[in-house]
């Protein structure tokens, strides 16, 4: 049922997947022009007033997996991690609900089959998405002779899917809240713009989990953060079960 | 004989305290079509969704096929909702076989003999379909499933009446087989026609419960009559 269920999502999660690959590609290809700029003589007097920035900016001339950080892992790539799970959660459940198209399966499938081929299909095409954004922009940047550290790279995807995947999964609750698709949308995006609030905020600085997934603490440490990486799944584990609570106890 | 489905005071109350159910109780027959009927809101869909296990009961005891329908249903049991609402984007043939990855007992060659005599088209989307090729479509796709019993919610819902001939015909056949039909429908010409037991509902209570010749016996010449009867009785009471 699962791989029924990912051949359902095929279109959805095929436009989600050249968008990812598209958007790793224009840091790569834009590389020598970005340079160039931070580069001139008029930019370099600008920054001369500055020291801190200059410094900062020294680093990610020099240093490619810096630059990878700042124009991808730690930007549009983390952003887009999350509008994949999003794209991928919101309808899940609203959309059988809003059409009555749960009756399709009624019977025909127990409820554990009918959530767990959804859930996971899901999950297995964030992971792909997500997992494809890092390794195409590592294995595109070698090609053109870029030095980018491997192990930085696998960190950053590992962090991605994993947040993506918490994102999914809350999405994936969301989505069965409501009977119409545009209310899971419009509340997840506000979750996530919550989410990143909260993260201005000392005593709320826990649930930004964005910060983890953009891992800027990679540059320094080449280090998973096994600890939150844990918590996050362990997050997602509870929330799929309580999910499924629900949804195995709710009226069709 | 046997009963397939048990219904022994059954409740439902869904949000807001509207009571759809308020205790019934009926046994189906193995083998026989049972109808269910009743005016708009007399809780004829809900029972059958509680029959199927797509909601739970708020009090009472259910059975279907031997066991506690809620939440997974029986997969010996295949159920024509009234809403025919299938993927919009899918054509016909792709329909077929989502449906067949996972229905039980799909037949495929029970899926070419139903369809071709219901006269379904295969080549268009179904979001192009009108309601009667929806419904030609969704009862193919269910009465293909070779299971004990079939709960069909308004089957012959936008169908013409050569059609809905076939239909009749398809569940009379299925009946000689040995096959259990829970029928319900506003049409009371054709569940006149197949059907063997009855219930009347109305606001959530049962009217009549029985033989459908008994009631056509006791309260008038046809099922219409008696239907008509039973239900301006109840509004009087």
């Amino acid at each position: 049922m699962i791989l029924t269920e990912i051949k359902m999502n095929i279109a959805k999660a095929l436009i989600l997947l050249a968008i990812m690959i598209g958007l790793a590609l224009v840091p790569i290809l834009s590389h020598n022009f970005v340079t160039g700029i931070f580069n001139s003589p008029q930019m370099q007097q600008n920054l001369n007033s500055n020291p801190a920035s200059q410094q900062g900016l020294n680093f990610i001339l020099s240093n490619y997996s810096f630059y990878s950080y700042a124009e991808w892992f730690g930007g549009n790539y983390n952003i887009l991690s999350v509008i994949v799970a999003i794209v991928l959660s919101f309808s899940l459940f609203s959309r059988e609900r809003e059409h009555r198209t749960f009756y399709i399966t009624a019977g025909r499938m127990t409820r554990w089959e009918s959530f767990s081929s959804r859930i996971f299909s899901g999950y297995i095409w964030t992971a792909i998405i997500v997992a494809s954004g890092g390794i195409f922009y590592y294995v595109m940047s070698r090609i053109l002779g870029y030095n980018l550290s491997g192990m930085m790279t696998v960190i950053w995807t590992s962090r991605e899917i994993v947040g993506a995947a918490l994102f999914f999964q809350i999405g994936a609750y969301i989505s069965m809240l409501f009977a119409s698709q545009s209310k899971p949308i419009l509340l997840d995006i506000a979750l996530f713009a919550g989410l990143i609030t909260a993260g201005a905020f000392n005593q709320t600085k826990f649930l930004d989990f964005f910060h983890y997934m953009a891992g800027e603490d990679v540059l320094k440490v080449q280090s998973l953060g096994i600890l939150t990486f844990i918590i996050l799944l362990i997050i997602s584990a509870g929330l799929f079960a309580l999910e499924y609570f629900q949804f195995r106890n709710s009226d069709l | 004989m046997d009963a397939i489905v048990k219904f022994e005071n059954v409740k439902k109350i869904y949000s807001h305290q509207i009571e759809a159910l308020k205790g019934i109780s009926f046994e189906v027959p193995q083998g026989s079509v049972f109808a269910i009927l009743g005016p708009n809101g007399a809780g004829k869909t809900t029972t059958l969704k509680i029959m199927m296990g797509l909601i739970k009961q708020s009090s009472g005891h259910v059975q279907t096929l031997g066991i506690n329908p809620f939440p997974d249903g029986s997969k010996n049991a295949s159920f024509v909702p009234e809403e025919k609402n299938l993927y919009e984007w899918m054509k016909v043939s792709k329909m077929k076989a989502y449906f067949s990855s996972f229905a039980p007992n799909f037949s495929q060659q029970k899926f070419e003999d139903i369809s071709k005599r219901l006269d379904l088209t295969f080549k268009r989307k179904v979001k192009t379909l009108s309601q009667g090729n929806r419904t030609k479509l969704y009862l193919s796709l269910a009465l293909s499933q070779d299971v004990k019993l079939y709960i069909l919610d308004e089957p012959t819902w936008g169908l013409d009446p050569v059609i809905r001939s076939e239909v009749l015909e398809t569940v009379k056949s299925m009946v000689k087989e040995g096959k259990t039909i829970v029928y319900s429908s506003h049409i009371l010409s054709e569940v006149e026609e197949v059907c063997d037991y009855l219930i009347i509902l109305k606001e959530g209570e049962i009217l009549y419960n029985g033989n459908i010749e008994d009631l056509k016996g006791t309260n008038g010449s046809s099922l219409s009559n008696a239907f008509l009867d039973l239900v301006k009785k109840g509004d009087l009471k």
